[in-house]
């Protein structure tokens, strides 16, 4: 991994088309704005895990389980 | 003609699928890379919920709903951008699902609301998708017992 030091204004680009500047820093977090084209998909990293740990635990699912909130979302329809 | 499949799932037994009722997913589920075909299975028994059922592992099953029942003005933001393995599409050939989780240990029904699995029904094409909207969550809570 490349590791670059900056100061709070300072930017680094990635290709021609991305820029990242450090806007501010305060108490340990690092506020940060990135420049980049529309098709370009940014995600802060732990929303990929906690989707995978959720599709984990989805997997998982015991059709007994299933079979009984169906029948418990029937009722609350019903009521 | 349409052809037909026959899969074993250790849970649900053996289920009969129309092969052009198959979607191909190229890139998966996160965390399950490897798993590119997917069918939609509807039995009466678990309404409104469905199990999106892994043509290539068929006892891998994720128990899904339609978005809409958990929250009826789900609409969340797509771009083309985002839906790149989705292919060519109208809005209108988009079907939208959630994956749920059950934790029994807390009598709790939860939706993951902010990586939805989308089929392009037209195409058979789907994705599951990290929205970068923020209002939606990965375990919201809908049912609690």
């Amino acid at each position: 991994m490349l590791v670059l030091t900056r100061k709070v204004g300072e930017s680094i680009n990635i290709g021609n088309d991305i820029k990242i500047t450090i806007v501010s820093m305060e108490g340990g977090q690092i506020r940060l704005g990135i420049e980049a084209p529309k098709d370009v998909i940014i995600h802060r990293t732990e929303i990929y895990n906690k989707i995978m740990e959720e599709n984990r635990k989805a997997a998982k699912t015991s059709t007994l389980d299933l079979k009984a909130i169906a029948l418990d979302w029937k009722k609350r329809k019903q009521s | 003609m349409d052809k037909k499949i026959t899969v074993k799932n250790l849970q649900l037994g053996t289920l009969t699928i129309d092969s052009d009722k198959i979607s191909t997913f190229p890139e998966g589920l996160i965390g399950f890379e490897e798993l590119t075909r997917f069918a939609i299975i509807d039995l009466e028994e678990y309404e409104p919920f469905q199990w999106l059922l892994s043509i290539d592992d068929p006892d891998i099953t994720f128990p899904i709903i339609s978005p809409i029942l958990v929250i009826d003005d789900y609409n969340p933001e797509i771009s083309r951008a985002e839906a790149y393995n989705l292919g060519e599409f109208e809005d209108e050939d988009l079907l939208m699902y959630a994956i749920v989780t059950i934790r029994p240990e807390m009598r709790l029904v939860t939706a993951n609301l902010k990586g939805p699995v989308i089929i392009n029904h037209k195409q058979r094409l789907g994705q599951q998708i990290v929205l970068t909207d923020d209002r939606y969550s990965t375990n919201h809570e809908f049912m609690k017992g």
